[in-house]
């Protein structure tokens, strides 16, 4: 007898989703072909003692204790510190590509000046954990400082790396 | 069927609406909702990969913050809980890749990693249970769809999603695992009954 059932009409009937027409036909050919009789039960057989180990680990899982729902004020803390981070890293990826179109626009010595200079109330360089606000102050200085002595297009440019 | 599924949801959890709530209206109150809901599935995800409790439970927050600032590219997505997963595995294989090296240094092989989170979770949960010791015989990615499908109980489109996998491979790779167990468990039969 020539067996038609493919492997993933074999996962789907022993995990009853086939369609009622498909079904049938499998049940038709399991009705004649031994082979495949056996087979499915085997199938069956490893996949109820699959269901039956992962369900024991799981609630072995559940029952030790080891995930605890944290408390609202814990996802809160949790959700605000990683966006913090988030936006810290990006505002220093971004102070390493002004630093980069700075020094390329006029030099490594007047870069670091101007740096310094826009830097002066905003604390980017040598702040631990710059945030957007304080960034967004220190871009603006630092543009203007640019237009000043490289020129408009200049200052422009740096507003637009810095964002 | 199980392809015309938009929205493949967890079964033990009420992820699907969960996610729903946060998608539709992205808020501090509905993803703390969220987390609740879906902290348990994925730091178990975690820890059935033989990552410490700790561990398990700051790479779940990992997961869920992705969530969290990605809310507006995943609103458009047809399997959410596929993409939460396929972020979660992203997540584990960063964190074992960092653990590698010093592994290596101290054994000198390869693979300790999944020895030694075999080992952790069965003493973690104080239960030795066959199913890690039936999966040894399966590659890497029959493992992985085997415990996704049986330990995180994700239905074919969430797997298909979270390994970047046509759906039919699913199922076809799923009946070449239980093929291999069977297998397996003919020889421990006939040696059993020696």
């Amino acid at each position: 007898m020539r067996c038609t059932i493919s492997d993933a009409q074999w996962t789907e009937y022993v995990d009853n989703v086939l369609s009622q027409r498909e079904r049938q036909k499998v049940e038709a050919h399991l009705a004649d072909c031994a082979d495949c009789s056996l087979h499915l039960a085997e199938i069956w057989q490893v996949d109820q003692r699959l269901r039956i180990e992962c369900a024991k680990v799981v609630q072995a899982i559940q029952q030790s204790g080891m995930i605890a729902v944290p408390s609202r004020e814990r996802i809160l803390a949790a959700l605000r510190e990683g966006v913090a981070a988030v936006n810290s890293q990006e505002v220093e990826e971004r102070l390493w590509r002004v630093r980069w179109v700075l020094a390329l626009l006029c030099g490594c010595n007047t870069a670091v000046g101007m740096i310094r200079a826009a830097d002066t109330h905003a604390d980017i360089p040598g702040g631990t954990r710059p945030n957007e606000q304080k960034w967004l102050v220190f871009l603006r200085r630092l543009s203007s400082l640019t237009t000043e002595i490289c020129g408009r297009a200049a200052g422009e440019l740096i507003w637009a790396v810095g964002n | 069927m199980e392809e015309g599924r938009s929205l493949a949801p967890l079964l033990d959890v009420r992820a699907d609406g969960a996610i729903g709530e946060f998608l539709r209206s992205p808020s501090e109150e509905t993803f703390v909702r969220a987390y609740a809901c879906l902290s348990g599935p994925l730091s178990r995800y975690f820890l059935v990969r033989g990552v410490d409790s700790f561990t398990a439970e700051e790479l779940a927050q990992d997961v869920l913050l992705t969530l969290y600032r990605r809310s507006s590219e995943v609103r458009n997505k047809l399997c959410i809980t596929g993409w939460l997963y396929r972020v979660a595995r992203n997540v584990f294989l960063q964190h074992v890749r960092k653990r590698t090296p010093s592994l290596e240094s101290l054994t000198g092989k390869n693979g300790e990693e999944r020895d030694l989170g075999v080992a952790a979770i069965e003493a973690q949960v104080q239960l030795e249970s066959e199913v890690f010791d039936w999966v040894e015989v399966l590659n890497e990615d029959e493992r992985e769809i085997c415990l996704m499908r049986y330990m995180d109980e994700l239905e074919y489109q969430s797997i298909a999603e979270a390994l970047q996998l046509p759906i039919g491979t699913v199922k076809w790779k799923l009946h070449q695992i239980k093929r291999k167990l069977a297998a397996r468990l003919r020889v421990a039969n006939r040696e059993q009954n020696r």
